[in-house]
């Protein structure tokens, strides 16, 4: 008896499991413009996942506020990766499977936006990752598009800073052992030894990794007078806070990842004096971006930070291609991203390469006083 | 009537029954997302059915199993994307090459036992993922290897049906041959030294040799696993094989049930569906599916599989106060001897 | 630099060795991976950091709430799930503590947000300095806190009646049951000794590195697994020496070789370590 019971939950129970599964495809046919985005809302990169919806969200009240795209509402639909290449392709599949979805936004890191690529690519959908950075992304498909900025532009930025402002002749680099640390590290020293400089020492880390003691004090010993770090804020404070710890008082100047609010909140007086490029800062004085952050601060109770402008400029700049495309149609939507001329994001301005990479202009910050300010 | 003992007796009729609901499931699914679920649920079929040959019939704890689908998926991706090679050939070596991994992991079996071996093959796994991002000049590190090609046969490229028919005839044919062996002279020397290395060494079973053989076998089906999700996703990185991916599928293969041919089948059905199920969940899909799986286990904890029967011979017979094969639910509470 | 990365090896080793502790025990008595032990190491900070915030800003507070809290966590997985799992197949178990991790670590991440939480810098003062490295006194401070745990514990389990009977649960269940041991207590409060060590080494984390957030268990747990599997799993004097070695090779793995094998340097020497002495460092022979 007990058995058969048990066979018959086993089977009830698959059969609840699958269900739904099955019904959720029923297109819901109506007159709003489905956006879809894909972002790790879980998992470990859930922080910036999570920033992601919350900027697309505001981006999104802002536009129906104001009557909608084609005026027709947006209905946005919110697909969590896990920050997971295999959930992100099975992800765009859903997207791709779904006749009212028009285009995708997202995801953040680049592996999840490279295994969902080949199927954007099959069922003619625009990909528009805001941060995805990989080389080899946006010229994949003509369907993908990224916004963040190669580091073929930001590195020489970088490097001209440090070596003619700042004044570092030997630099040591410490960067993130992903796509974009690679990257980063590898276009920053071409243009800092371009410009006459030396990299002394070149280091790598593993996401996830919390000490950073060991690592610096190697780097420490290679004679550098300046340090280049390619992380994200987070890693970024715990890199400086044990660096002050170490009592190793060089420069240091990174990339735009490292621009947050969180980047002093946790770093403390150790990120005093830091440089850090960045498209977008929150005491901007730009009264778009005033108005952003005044919005998203008080609708979460957080400042934005670089990604998070960029997933919000990512949805205006959709918004704006279906305008100019005058239609849903994705190959029209498609052209149109493609002919983006000076688009203004709050992170810069926006002009797509023939690949459909983003070239984007950077300003200088520096900590100063537990505040950024631009370093003029 | 025990529903079990129904399909019991009509094995051939229940084997036709669902073969043919798979062979027409994607005329059914007309949705390409839900035809690359079910194409998912293949991929773990051949990852968990080979693992549990190494934990479910022979009683090694392996907790690396992702690194051999990582070694099987990198092998076929370089060779078709570096070398040139064809997918058809391809797909063989690289589950070849996993086998030969598997087989290493094996020869360490001599000495470590139990909790070391797992922790052996968790570092491997460990080891393998760093490898394949720090030797940047073979794999191409964290940048991954994109554009590998689509399979083609007689000129014909595979689009989703295609792939869902491919991944069924690999699963196929793995849990044949699992079935085939499970039933054969290896499989009995197998579960002998999980109930009892020392009986079933001085019954003359080469303890050792069977050890290693599980490996390969089980490390063999990852690698065929493997080779196809590159070719499925056409995109491979580290992160898809990093031990977050050797717990999922372990965690599969303990719901589905351990030490059966069904289980595995049951396990990755329902793992890989219900974190898509859960999806409206959002920010709480964690929460809820980390919740749903100790509750499960609490109160299943042989296995979702103790519904058997399907595919397993009626005769075997049971045992008092064990589960069929030992990992069922064990009144008398012992809790240290076990051997998994 | 030897002393300078023998400095960060010892710091680091500390609080890996109590992690390792807190794994060892869990696996000593009851022959279970624990899995959930990160999970246990980053709900202590979290409350070690509510303690900072909203109550008063005091490590040894901190400290105290950290192991409150690991050992409430610790009290509720056994019993809530490995007592009734207790005789069952030991991949349910397993099972369990990696379906615990996951819930734990959304949990917070849904409860506290995901992102990083600063922690207050605690005695950052440079205590000495031996030539030219100095040491903080929040260094001394994670020695001594680990020491002292691991002392007491090493107290209460071979000089207490309770340790007798823990010793006697681990060697045998069922013996020790016939013997009169209440031996469910006896497995709860292990469980609950174990948490309550490992929230302890999430507030030291959490004060040294001066962050946490949700998923900062996850690796740490990985490391304890090799620390205590390094000393042998059942000894408290291996899972030290496990611990704090690999801190120190970590170290001068970075130093001699290079950042990025860092973490496989320490499970290649594990390994190989393995196959030359199976039972581990201190380890039993039996097991």
């Amino acid at each position: 008896m007990r058995n058969v019971l048990r066979t018959i939950t086993a089977v009830l129970l698959v059969f609840v499991v699958m269900g739904p599964l099955f019904a959720s495809g029923a297109a819901e046919a109506d007159d709003t413009i489905h956006i879809a985005l894909s972002a790790p809302i879980t998992g470990d990169w859930s922080e910036f996942g999570i920033n992601f919806q919350r900027s697309v969200e505001l981006a999104i009240s802002e536009l129906n506020a104001q009557g909608g795209i084609l005026g027709r509402q947006v209905r946005l639909s919110v697909g969590d990766t896990q920050g997971n290449p295999q959930q992100a392709a099975t992800l765009a599949q859903q997207w791709t499977s779904d006749p009212t979805v028009v285009a995708q936004i997202g995801p953040f890191a680049s592996g999840p936006s490279m295994a969902m690529q080949p199927i954007f690519d099959s069922a003619g959908m625009v990909q528009l990752s805001p941060t995805a950075s990989h080389t080899e992304y946006a010229g994949g498909s003509r369907w993908s598009f990224g916004i963040v900025g190669t580091q073929a532009g930001e590195g020489p930025f970088n490097a001209n800073y440090a070596y003619n402002e700042i004044g570092i002749r030997n630099i040591a680099i410490l960067h993130i052992n992903n796509d974009w640390g690679i990257d980063t590290a590898n276009f920053f020293t071409r243009a800092f030894e371009g410009l006459g400089g030396r990299v002394t020492r070149t280091e790598f880390y593993f996401e996830g990794e919390s000490d950073f003691t060991a690592v610096l004090s190697t780097l420490r010993e290679s004679g550098a007078d300046g340090l280049f770090i390619a992380s994200f804020y987070n890693d970024g404070a715990a890199i400086n806070i044990q660096r002050d710890r170490l009592g190793w008082g060089v420069p240091v100047i990174g990339p735009t990842s490292l621009y947050s609010p969180q980047l002093i909140a946790l770093g403390g007086s150790s990120v005093e004096g830091l440089f850090t490029g960045t498209g977008f800062f929150t005491p901007d004085p730009d009264p778009a971006v005033r108005q952003y952050v005044q919005s998203f601060q008080a609708k979460y109770g957080a400042l934005p930070n670089f990604h998070a402008a960029l997933a919000y400029d990512a949805m205006k700049l959709l918004a704006d291609a279906i305008e100019r495309a005058g239609s849903t149609d994705s190959e029209a939507i498609r052209s149109a991203m493609a002919e983006t001329r000076d688009f203004p994001g709050l992170a810069g301005s926006i002009t797509f390469t023939p690949a459909g990479d983003a070239v984007k202009g950077y300003r200088m910050l520096q900590i100063r006083n537990g505040e950024f300010v631009v370093y003029d | 009537m025990k529903l079990s003992l129904f399909f019991r007796r009509h094995r051939i009729a229940t084997a036709v029954v669902i073969a043919l609901f798979l062979v027409i499931l994607p005329q059914v699914l007309t949705s390409a997302y839900h035809l690359r679920v079910a194409t998912l649920v293949g991929i773990y079929v051949l990852l968990v059915s080979g693992l549990n040959i190494i934990i479910g019939f022979t009683g090694m704890f392996s907790l690396g199993h992702a690194a051999f689908y990582g070694i099987g998926a990198y092998t076929s991706a370089m060779l078709t994307t570096m070398v040139g090679w064809n997918f058809w050939v391809a797909l063989p070596v690289a589950g070849i090459v996993a086998a030969l991994f598997g087989s290493l992991i094996g020869l360490a079996t001599l000495r470590l036992r139990r909790v070391f071996l797992a922790f052996t093959t968790l570092g491997f796994g460990e080891i393998v993922r760093i490898l394949i991002l720090n030797l940047r000049s073979i794999t191409r590190g964290p940048m991954g290897i994109s554009g590998i090609p689509v399979p083609k046969l007689f000129g014909w490229s595979f689009t989703g049906r295609g792939y869902y028919y491919l991944i069924l005839v690999l699963a196929t044919l793995t849990v044949a041959t699992i079935y085939r062996m499970y039933h054969s002279r290896v499989g009995r020397a197998l579960i002998a030294i999980r109930e009892d290395e020392t009986a079933a060494a001085s019954m003359g079973i080469n303890v050792f040799g069977h050890k290693v053989l599980a490996f390969t076998m089980g490390c063999f089906f990852a690698g065929i696993a493997g080779s196809y999700f590159a070719h499925f996703q056409r995109f491979v990185s580290a992160d898809s094989f990093a031990n977050l991916e050797s717990f999922a599928i372990i965690t599969m293969l303990a719901l589905g049930g351990t030490g059966s041919i069904i289980g595995p089948i049951l396990g990755s059905t329902i793992l890989v569906l219900i974190p898509e199920i859960f999806r409206f969940l959002m920010r709480y899909r964690g929460v809820i599916y980390g919740l749903t799986l100790i509750v499960v286990i609490v109160y299943r904890p042989g296995g979702l599989a103790n519904v058997k029967g399907v595919f397993e011979k009626p005769k075997l017979p049971k045992r008092p106060g064990k589960g069929r094969f030992g990992f069922g639910r064990r009144r008398p509470a012992a809790v240290t001897g076990e051997s998994v | 630099m030897f002393i300078q990365q023998l400095v960060n090896g010892i710091t680091q080793g500390s609080m890996f060795a109590l992690l390792a502790i807190s794994f060892g025990i869990v696996y000593g008595t009851l022959r279970l991976l624990n899995f959930a032990t990160g999970s246990m190491y980053m709900i202590g900070a979290y409350f070690g950091w509510l303690m900072v915030h909203h109550v008063a800003s005091n490590l040894f507070l901190a400290l105290l709430a950290g192991a409150a809290a690991g050992y409430v966590v610790g009290y509720i997985l056994e019993r809530f799930a490995f007592r009734a799992l207790r005789g069952v197949a030991r991949i349910a178990s397993l099972i369990c503590t990696i379906g615990f991790a996951m819930f734990f670590n959304e949990l917070m991440s849904v409860v506290f947000g995901a992102e990083r939480k600063a922690m207050p810098s605690f005695y950052a003062d440079t205590a000495f300095v031996i030539q030219g490295v100095s040491v903080s006194w929040l260094q001394i401070i994670l020695v001594m806190v680990a020491a002292t745990v691991l002392i007491l514990l090493q107290l209460l389990i071979y000089r207490t009646k309770l340790g007798l009977a823990i010793r006697a649960v681990s060697l045998d269940f069922k013996t020790a049951s016939l013997m009169g041991i209440p031996t469910d207590r006896v497995i709860s409060l292990t469980f609950s000794l174990a948490g309550a060590v490992a929230g302890i080494s999430g507030v030291l984390a959490a004060a040294y590195y001066n962050a946490l957030f949700p998923y900062m268990g996850n690796m740490a747990g990985l490391k304890s697994f090799s620390a205590a599997v390094f000393g042998g799993l059942t000894s408290i004097p291996g899972a030290i020496l496990g611990g704090y070695l690999l801190g120190i090779i970590e170290n001068f793995a970075v130093q001699f070789i290079s950042s990025g094998y860092r973490d496989i340097i320490g499970f290649s020497i594990l390994v190989i370590f393995l196959l030359l002495r199976p039972q581990g460092l201190l380890g039993r022979k039996t097991d």
